[in-house]
C-alpha cells in the first residue's frame, strides 16, 4: 500500500511529469468529503510507487491553510491504507539560525491555530498518543536527509498561526518567547488527525523566508517558487523508500 | 476623500457637533449582512466625516460587513476610536494610546474575506496605518504607542489573563480592533485607531472614577476635526495597493467585488 505524500508550497501546478505519474489522479470519497486529486508516483520502477496530492489546490492556490478540507485528506490516508504520510511546508524562520531554503524536520510542536477541526472526533479511535511527529517516519526522513546535499536541521519547534494574513511583530516575540524556531500555516490539525488514526507522520519544512522581524539585519528572501517543490518532493520519495524497507 | 470615523466608545449626545451637521444617512447591504447606519457629518467647506457607532461584541456586526460597507461607500481611511482596557501598569484611566501592534486572541471572529480563494497572505509590518498614526500623534502628543491584544469578549479578561496579555508583551486589551485590522489591509482600506483607557486590567486596583475619561473624550473631540483634516491626499501609506502583486498575478480580479 503506498505511502502518502502531501505537497505544500507549489505543489499546485508542479509538472509530475518527471515523477512518472500511474495514471489519472483519482478523488476518493470519504466520510468528509471528496478527496483532492491523488496520483501514483513511481520514479524509480524498482521501488514501490507512492501516492501524491497537492494541499492547496490542483493547478494554482485554491485555498490557504485553514480552508483546506484536512479532514477528506487525511481519511484518504486511511482509504489508501498507507503506511505512514509525510508532508512539505513552507515556513518562516524565527530562530537565528535557519537560513531560507534550508530544511527543518521539526521534532515539536505549538498549536496557535485557532478555529479549526482538529479531530475526527469518533468513539471508534483511540485518543493520539505518543509524539505528534512519529519517530520512524523522522527518522526514515533524516535517512534520506543524510544522502542529500541540502543543509537541514533534525529538530525545530514548528508553530502554527491562523492566517492566512502573516503574523505581527508581537506575535512572532511571543512563539519565540515560548520555544518556537519556525512559524506556518498547515500543519494543525494536519499532524493531529493523522496520529489519530495511527497514522506515522512526519513534516519536512522548507524556510521559505524569515519571519516577522526576524531577519536581523539579513537581506528579505522569499522562496516560494516551483524550487521548494522540485527540492522536498525528491527527498520525501526517498523517505518512503527508506520507510517501507526499515 | 470621506474618511469613516468608528466609534467603538460612547460618546455624550452633541459631542460629534464638532464634525459638522449630519446631512446623509446611509445602510449598507453587503455579502455579509447589512452595515450601518452610516451617517455622514460636514462642515460648510469640508471633505465631510462618515460615523459609524459600533459598541462591538456582543451585537458586534461581521467585521467583514463595515468594512465592504467602507469600501462601498468610497472610503479609504478608517479610524477607529476605542475605549481599551490598561494592562500595563505605567497606564491610566484617561490616557489616549496609539496601536502600532497587535496580538490576535480573538476566537470565533472571520479571518479573511478570502475562504475560497488562495489569497489572503498580507504581511502585517506596519500593523496599522502609518499615516493615520502619524497623524494621530502628531495632533495628540501624549497619545502613547501600544501593543493591542485584540480579545473575544465579550466578557472582560480574568486577572489571571491580563498578567498573560502582558506577559505576551501587550500593553491594552480590547474588543474593536482585531481582526478589523487585518480584514481593512486585504481591502486596500488605511485603518487605524486611538484608544482611551476606560478601565484597568483585571489584575489591578481599579481607583474611583474622578472625571479622566470625559476629559480625555474632550481633548480627542477638540483636535478632532484638523486631525481628520491632516490626513495625506493622497495617502503616502501604500495600504491602498497592498494587493497590487496578487492582483497583477492575476490571483485577485480587478473588481474588488470578487474578492471573496
Amino acid at each position: 500500500m503506498p505511502v502518502l505524500i502531501i505537497g505544500g508550497t507549489a505543489a499546485y501546478g508542479l509538472d509530475l511529469t518527471p515523477y512518472r505519474p500511474l495514471g489519472d489522479p483519482v478523488v476518493l470519497a470519504t466520510p468528509y468529503g471528496p478527496s483532492p486529486p491523488i496520483t501514483l508516483l513511481q520514479p524509480d520502477p524498482t521501488q514501490p510507487a507512492v501516492a501524491f496530492c497537492s494541499r492547496h489546490g490542483s493547478e494554482r492556490l485554491q485555498r490557504s491553510a485553514a480552508f483546506v478540507n484536512h479532514r477528506s485528506l487525511i481519511w484518504a490516508a486511511r482509504l489508501l491504507e498507507a503506511p505512514a504520510v509525510f508532508s512539505w511546508n513552507g515556513t518562516g524562520a524565527i530562530a537565528g539560525h535557519l537560513e531560507v531554503t534550508d530544511l527543518v524536520v521539526p521534532d515539536d510542536f505549538l498549536d496557535f491555530s485557532r478555529r479549526r477541526i482538529t479531530t475526527f472526533g469518533r468513539a471508534d479511535l483511540p485518543p493520539a498518543t505518543g509524539p505528534v511527529f512519529h519517530p520512524d517516519a523522522r527518522q526514515a526522513l533524516l535517512t534520506a536527509l543524510a544522502t542529500g546535499t541540502t543543509r537541514f536541521h533534525a529538530h525545530g519547534t514548528y508553530v502554527c498561526s491562523e492566517g492566512p494574513r502573516l503574523e505581527t511583530v508581537s506575535e512572532i516575540a511571543l512563539f519565540r518567547r515560548y520555544g518556537a524556531d519556525l512559524v506556518g500555516m498547515t500543519l494543525s490539525p494536519e499532524v493531529f488527525l493523522a496520529q489519530e488514526l495511527g497514522l506515522p507522520y512526519a513534516s519536512l519544512c522548507f524556510i521559505t523566508n524569515y519571519a516577522t522581524g526576524c531577519a536581523n539585519g539579513r537581506p528579505p528572501r522569499r522562496c516560494f517558487g516551483p524550487e521548494v517543490a522540485h527540492t522536498c518532493l525528491p527527498i520525501l520519495l526517498k523517505a518512503a523508500y527508506h520507510l517501507l524497507i526499515s | 476623500m470621506t474618511p469613516l470615523l468608528i466609534l467603538a466608545q460612547p460618546l455624550p449626545p452633541r459631542a460629534l457637533a464638532v464634525l459638522g451637521s449630519p446631512h446623509d444617512e446611509r445602510t449598507v447591504n453587503t455579502p455579509f449582512g447589512p452595515a450601518g447606519p452610516f451617517a455622514c457629518r460636514q462642515q460648510p467647506d469640508g471633505p465631510g466625516t462618515w460615523i459609524l457607532p459600533y459598541f462591538g461584541s456582543p451585537t458586534r456586526t461581521d467585521p467583514r460587513a463595515t468594512l465592504w460597507a467602507a469600501k462601498e461607500l468610497g472610503v479609504q481611511r478608517i479610524l477607529a476610536w476605542e475605549g481599551v482596557v490598561g494592562l500595563d501598569p505605567t497606564l491610566q484611566r484617561g490616557d489616549i494610546v496609539v496601536p502600532t501592534d497587535y496580538i490576535d486572541w480573538t476566537r470565533h471572529q472571520p479571518t479573511t474575506f478570502f475562504e475560497t480563494m488562495g489569497a489572503g497572505y498580507i504581511p502585517q509590518v506596519p500593523a496599522f496605518c502609518p499615516d493615520i498614526v502619524a497623524v494621530v500623534t502628531a495632533h495628540l502628543p501624549t497619545a502613547r504607542p501600544v501593543v493591542y491584544l485584540g480579545d473575544e469578549g465579550p466578557r472582560r479578561e480574568t486577572p489571571a489573563e491580563a498578567r498573560m496579555f502582558q506577559q505576551w508583551g501587550a500593553h491594552v486589551r480590547g474588543l474593536n480592533l482585531v481582526p478589523e485590522v487585518y480584514l481593512a489591509k486585504e481591502l486596500e482600506l488605511c485603518f487605524a485607531a486611538l484608544g482611551v483607557v476606560t478601565a484597568l486590567g483585571a489584575d489591578r486596583h481599579e481607583t474611583p472614577a474622578a472625571g479622566e475619561v470625559r476629559e480625555a473624550d474632550r481633548r480627542i473631540l477638540a483636535v478632532l476635526p484638523t486631525l481628520l483634516a491632516a490626513l495625506p491626499d493622497p495617502p503616502t501609506c501604500g495600504c491602498d495597493h497592498l494587493q497590487a502583486g496578487p492582483r497583477q498575478r492575476g490571483v485577485l480580479p480587478a473588481d474588488w467585488r470578487e474578492w471573496r
